[in-house]
C-alpha cells in the first residue's frame, strides 16, 4: 500500500512536471517568434500628426477624444465593416491614421469630414498596394495623384480620400461606394483600382470571409456548446510549440495585414472568365449608380505583379478588351505605365506585393493622364 | 531524504486523504458562491417562440415514430459524428500520455545512470581516477568532463525537486484537484444542466420535412442532386438557424423544416412555397419574381405555403393564368430575419452577381427599417467586437480564446450559467434591446431623418441596378400594428426599437404624400386600418399570421395586375425582349 501511493506521489510529481515543461517550452518559443518578429527593420519614418491638424475629420470631438484617436489601434490591420466584410482598422497603426469611416488619412490634405460641397472630392478604391501601408503618407498612389492634380489643373481645393483596403476585392470595392452613397457621402469622382486582388482571390468571396464564417458559426451557438475535444483540438493546434514544430521558428507579420495575398495556385482559363465576368459585372453596376448620383467613375487597371502572373496578365487583358465596357472611357489601363513615363523602373512591386513609392507615383501619372483626356478640367467636375 | 524520513511515520493513505482537504474546500467555495451568485430570473419565461418551437419539436417527435429507417439512420450519424469527437479527445490524450511517460522514462534512465556511475566509483574505481585507473588532469578538463558536471548539477537539482517534500505534496494536491475538478464535472454532465449539444441539434433537425414535400417537389428545386443528396440537406448544417454569409452578413440557415427555423430553406437562402414551389435554378420560360424582405415576408409563425410571397404567387397565378399571359408566374421568397432595404439590395446585387436575374424584384419594407436603425446589419456590433478576438485566436496570437471557450462549455460552467438570465436572440444585437424605451427616445428627429434619406438612397441605388439589368422593380412599405390600426392584439403590443415605427410611419407618408417615391412604390402601410375583428398577428403586433399575409399579398396583387408596367414587363418577357441570360 505505501509503495502505492508512493509510486502514486511520483506520477503526480511527473505529471505536474510535464505540464510545466510544456508551458515553460510554449513560452520560450512564443518569446522566440516575437523576438524574431521585433528585429525586422522599418525603413519609412513616420511624422507625428498632431490632434489639432485632423479636428476637421472630426468635428464634434476636441482636446482629449482627438487624441485618443491618434491612440495606438490594436494592431491587426484590419476591423469588420457591415456590407464590405474588413475596412482598415480606424486608429494609429503605428504608420498612419486611419480615421473611422475606413479610409487612411494624408496628414498633408487633411480634407474635412463629411466632404465639403466647395471642393473637389475623389474617393479612391482599392487593395493594399493602392492602400500603400509601406508608403508615406504623401507617396501612396492617391496623395501623389493629389499632389499632381492640383499642380496641373485646379484652383479649387482638391481632397483625395484613400478608401483602399487590404484585400478589397471589387465587390467589396463597389459596395463601399454605395454604402458611402447611401449615407450621403458623395464624391465628385470616384476612382477604382483593380483587379489583382479578383484575381488572388478567384472564388469571389473576400479574404477574411472562411474565418468570419467559421468563428461566427462556432460562436453564434447561443444555446449550443461546442464539444469541449473539439475545442481543445483546436487550442492545441494553435499552440506556439506545435506551430513551432508543424512551421518551424519563423518571422512571423506583426499584423495579418501584411501577409502578402499570395496568387491562385490553379488558375485556369475557365476561372479567369469568371473573375473577369464578375469584374465587369461590378463595373458596370459601379458605372450606374454612380451616374445616379452624378458621380463620375473611372477604372484604373494596376500592373500584374510579373513574371509569375504575365500570362495571366496577357489573358485576363485580352479578355477584357471583348467588353465593350472597357472601350470606354472610364476604362484606364495602367498594366504598362512604366514604359509610358519611366523605362528605368525595372520593379513595380516589391517581394510582398506592394508598391514602390517611384511605381505608385507611376501609376498616380498615368491615372491623371487618362483622367485628363477626358476630362481636361477636372475642376469642373466639382 | 531528511525530508522523507520527517514524513515516514504518517500513513500514506492518511496524507493522501488529508491532501484531499484543498480540492474540497474550493469545490465547497464553488458552491457557495454559486449561491450567492444573483439569480435573476433563474426560472426563464417561457415565451411565444418557446411555445412555437416546443410545439414544432412535439410534432417532430410525433413524426418520427413513422419513419422505419429513421433510427438507423440517426444511429449511423450521430455514430459518425462520436468518431470524430473521439478522434480529437484520443489525439490529445495520446499525446498527453505520451508527454508524461516520456518524461517519467527520461527521469528514471538519468536516476539509473547516475547510481550506476556512482557504485562504480564507489566500489570498482579510485577517486580521482578513470574507469581505467589513469589518474584524472586537474588542471585541464575534457569537454565530455565539463558536460558532465554541468549535467551531475541539472539532476541534481532534478532529484531534489523529485525529492522535496513540498513539491510532491503540493503535486498531489493538484492532481487531485484536477481529479476532483474533472468528476464534478462529469456529475454535472449527466444532471441535465447541459444545453443541447450542437450534434443533437443537427439530429434533431432530421427528416421533419416530409409532413410538407414529396421527394418530387424538391427534385424540382434540386436537379443536379440525387435523392440522397436531398436527403443530406434536410439536416440543417450547423443547427444554429443563422449562417454567416458575405456582406448581407446573416442568413435563414438552410435545411427542411427543422425545429430552429420551422421552414424549409433552400441551399440559395430562398424560403420554399410549400408544394406549389416553383423549380430553381429559375426556368426561363416563366416570369420570375423575387420577393425580399425580412421575417415578415419569410414568414415567422406561418407555414411555408401561408406567406406572402407564397399567396403572391397563388393570386397572381389565378389573375393571370398562363393559358393567357403565356408564361407561368413564378414568385421566390428571398425575405430573411432581420432584413431591411439596405441588406435586401445587397442580396439582390449579390444573386446577380452569381447570374441569377429575375425579371421583377419586390421589397417589402418598413418595420426593420425603423427596428434595424443603425442602417448596418443586426449582428454588426457584435461580429466587430469579436472579429479581432477571431483573426488573433486563428493567426495563433491569442491562444488563450480556445481555452476560455473550454471553460465555458464545462459542465459546471453551464450549470452556473443556467442560474443567470437567460440571453434570447433578441438580446444579442443592440438592435433588439427590448423593453422601456422612451418616445423622446424613439422620436429623435435626426435619426428618424437618417433612416428616411438613407431609404430614398437606397431606393436610388437599387434602381440603377436593376435598370442595368433590364429588371423592373416595386418597392411595398408595410403596415405595422403601430400605424393606422386598430384591431385585436392578443398576443400583446409591439415593444422595443420597432416602435419608432410609431413615430417613423407618419413621416414616411408625409414624404409621400408631398414629393413622393416614384411610381414604383406601393403604400400598404394602412391596409390593417378597418380590420378589427380577426387577429393578423402570431404575436405581438410584428409577425404577420396567414390572414395577414393575405391582406398585404392582395395589396400587392392588385397592383400588379392593374399596373401597366407590369403588364409590359411580362409581355416583354414573352416577346424576348427582357430574357436573361
Amino acid at each position: 500500500m505505501k509503495n502505492s501511493f508512493a509510486k502514486l506521489g511520483s506520477l503526480c510529481i511527473a505529471v505536474v512536471a510535464a505540464l510545466l515543461v510544456f508551458i515553460l517550452a510554449n513560452y520560450l518559443v512564443a518569446a522566440i517568434s516575437a523576438l524574431v518578429t521585433s528585429t525586422g527593420n522599418d525603413t519609412v519614418k513616420y511624422a507625428p500628426i498632431e490632434p489639432n491638424i485632423i479636428q476637421p475629420l472630426y468635428p464634434d470631438l476636441t482636446g482629449g477624444a482627438l487624441k485618443q484617436k491618434l491612440a495606438r489601434n490594436k494592431g491587426q490591420g484590419i476591423s469588420y465593416r457591415g456590407y464590405v466584410e474588413t475596412q482598415n482598422e480606424p486608429g494609429f497603426t503605428g504608420r498612419y491614421l486611419v480615421h473611422d469611416q475606413g479610409f487612411r488619412v494624408n496628414p498633408g490634405n487633411i480634407g474635412t469630414w463629411p466632404p465639403a460641397e466647395d471642393a473637389l472630392t475623389i474617393f479612391v478604391f482599392g487593395g493594399n498596394a493602392t492602400l500603400g501601408p509601406n508608403l508615406s503618407d504623401n507617396s501612396t498612389i492617391p496623395s501623389a495623384l493629389r499632389e499632381i492634380i492640383v499642380q496641373q489643373s485646379s484652383d479649387l481645393p482638391v481632397y483625395v480620400y484613400n478608401f483602399a483596403s487590404y484585400g478589397h476585392i471589387s465587390t467589396q470595392q463597389r459596395l463601399f461606394f454605395e454604402t458611402l452613397l447611401i449615407s450621403g457621402y458623395i464624391p465628385d469622382i470616384a476612382l477604382f483600382f483593380g483587379i489583382n486582388e479578383d484575381l488572388k482571390l478567384i472564388g469571389g468571396e473576400p479574404y477574411f470571409n472562411e474565418l468570419i464564417t467559421k468563428h461566427f458559426r462556432n460562436q453564434a451557438l447561443l444555446w449550443q456548446k461546442l464539444p469541449i475535444s473539439y475545442l481543445a483540438a483546436e487550442a492545441f493546434q494553435k499552440l506556439p510549440l506545435v506551430q513551432a514544430v508543424k512551421n518551424g521558428i519563423s518571422r512571423q507579420e506583426p499584423s495579418v495585414t501584411n501577409v502578402p495575398l499570395k496568387p491562385s495556385p490553379d488558375i485556369t482559363d475557365d476561372k479567369i472568365t469568371r473573375v473577369v465576368d464578375r469584374y465587369i459585372e461590378n463595373t458596370k453596376s459601379i458605372k450606374a449608380v454612380a451616374k445616379k448620383f452624378n458621380v463620375v467613375s473611372a477604372f484604373i487597371m494596376m500592373p500584374i505583379p510579373e513574371p509569375a502572373n504575365s500570362a495571366i496578365h496577357k489573358d485576363v487583358l485580352s479578355k477584357l478588351n471583348t467588353y465593350d465596357v472597357f472601350q470606354s472611357s472610364s476604362w484606364i489601363d495602367c498594366t504598362n505605365s512604366r514604359t509610358l513615363f519611366d523605362q528605368s523602373i525595372t520593379k513595380m512591386y516589391r517581394d510582398d506585393g506592394l508598391l514602390t513609392a517611384r511605381a505608385a507615383l507611376e501609376i498616380a501619372l498615368c491615372s491623371y493622364e487618362n483622367l485628363r483626356m477626358d476630362f481636361p478640367d477636372l475642376s469642373a467636375l466639382n | 531524504m531528511n525530508a522523507l524520513k520527517q514524513n515516514c511515520c504518517t500513513p500514506y493513505y492518511l496524507r493522501f486523504f488529508a491532501n484531499l482537504r484543498f480540492p474540497i474546500i474550493i469545490v465547497l467555495s464553488l458552491f457557495a458562491s454559486s449561491l450567492i451568485t444573483p439569480s435573476v430570473d433563474a426560472q426563464p419565461q417561457t415565451t411565444e417562440g418557446d411555445a412555437l418551437y416546443n410545439a414544432n419539436v412535439t410534432k417532430f417527435e410525433a413524426w418520427k415514430k413513422t419513419i422505419p429507417d429513421l433510427e438507423q439512420r440517426q444511429y449511423e450519424r450521430t455514430k459518425r459524428i462520436n468518431n470524430r469527437v473521439l478522434d480529437n479527445t484520443r489525439m490529445i490524450v495520446v499525446i498527453l500520455v505520451l508527454q508524461v511517460f516520456s518524461l517519467i522514462l527520461l527521469v528514471n534512465l538519468l536516476r539509473r545512470r547516475s547510481v550506476g556511475h556512482v557504485d562504480h566509483e564507489t566500489t570498482t574505481q579510485r577517486k580521482g581516477y578513470d574507469a581505467n585507473d589513469r589518474p584524472r588532469s586537474k588542471l585541464q578538463p575534457s569537454a565530455t568532463q565539463s558536460l558532465r558536471g554541468i549535467w551531475s548539477f541539472i539532476f541534481s537539482e532534478i532529484r531534489l525537486f523529485w525529492r522535496s517534500t513540498f513539491i510532491r505534496t503540493a503535486s498531489v494536491i493538484f492532481m487531485n484537484c484536477v481529479l476532483l475538478f474533472v468528476l464534478v464535472n462529469v456529475a454535472f454532465s449527466f444532471t441535465g444542466f447541459e444545453t443541447r449539444n450542437i450534434f443533437q441539434a443537427i439530429d434533431e433537425s432530421r427528416d421533419n420535412w416530409r409532413e410538407y414535400y414529396d421527394i418530387e417537389d424538391l427534385r424540382r428545386v434540386y436537379p443536379d442532386k440525387s435523392d440522397d443528396e436531398i436527403l443530406e440537406l434536410a439536416v440543417h448544417p450547423s443547427g444554429t438557424g443563422v449562417t454567416y454569409e458575405p456582406y448581407v452578413q446573416s442568413q435563414t440557415e438552410s435545411g427542411l423544416n427543422g425545429p430552429v427555423t420551422a421552414a424549409a430553406i433552400h441551399t440559395d437562402g430562398f424560403r420554399l412555397n410549400g408544394r406549389k414551389q416553383a423549380s430553381w435554378p429559375i426556368p426561363e420560360d416563366a416570369f420570375n419574381i423575387f420577393v425580399f424582405g425580412g421575417s415578415t415576408t419569410i414568414g415567422v409563425g406561418v407555414q411555408d405555403d401561408e406567406t406572402i410571397p407564397a399567396q403572391l404567387q397563388q393570386m397572381l397565378r389565378a389573375k393571370l393564368p398562363a393559358d393567357q399571359i403565356g408564361k407561368e408566374i413564378n414568385v421566390y421568397n428571398f425575405g430573411s430575419p432581420g432584413y431591411f432595404s439596405l441588406i435586401e439590395r445587397v442580396w439582390f446585387e449579390t444573386l446577380l452577381l452569381d447570374g441569377v436575374s429575375p425579371d421583377f424584384v419586390v421589397f417589402i419594407d418598413g418595420y426593420n427599417d425603423y427596428h434595424v436603425h443603425a442602417g448596418t446589419p443586426g449582428m454588426t456590433w457584435w461580429i466587430t467586437k469579436h472579429f479581432p478576438i477571431w483573426v488573433a485566436a486563428e493567426s495563433g496570437e491569442d491562444v488563450n480564446w480556445y481555452f476560455d471557450q473550454i471553460l465555458k462549455s464545462l459542465p459546471i460552467n453551464i450549470w452556473l450559467e443556467s442560474l443567470k438570465k437567460q440571453e434570447s436572440l433578441e438580446s444579442f444585437s443592440t438592435n433588439f434591446d427590448g423593453s422601456g424605451l422612451t418616445d423622446e427616445y424613439l422620436s429623435d428627429p435626426e435619426l428618424l431623418k437618417t433612416i428616411l434619406n438613407r431609404y430614398i438612397n437606397n431606393k436610388k441605388v437599387t434602381e440603377a441596378i436593376a435598370e442595368l439589368n433590364s429588371t423592373d422593380t416595386l418597392f411595398v412599405w408595410q403596415p405595422v400594428s403601430t400605424y393606422k390600426f386598430n384591431g385585436v392584439l392578443p398576443m400583446g403590443k409591439m415593444d422595443g426599437q420597432g416602435l419608432r415605427t410609431r413615430f417613423g410611419y407618419p413621416l414616411m407618408r408625409k414624404y409621400y404624400d408631398e414629393q413622393g417615391f416614384g411610381q414604383n412604390f406601393l403604400w400598404c402601410a394602412d391596409i390593417f386600418e378597418n380590420e378589427t375583428d380577426e387577429n393578423l398577428w402570431v404575436d405581438a403586433g410584428i409577425h404577420y399570421n396567414a390572414l395577414g399575409g393575405t391582406l398585404i399579398a392582395e395589396c400587392i396583387t392588385d397592383r400588379l395586375i392593374n399596373n401597366e408596367q407590369f403588364l409590359k414587363s411580362i409581355s416583354d418577357v414573352n416577346s424576348g425582349r427582357g430574357a436573361k441570360s
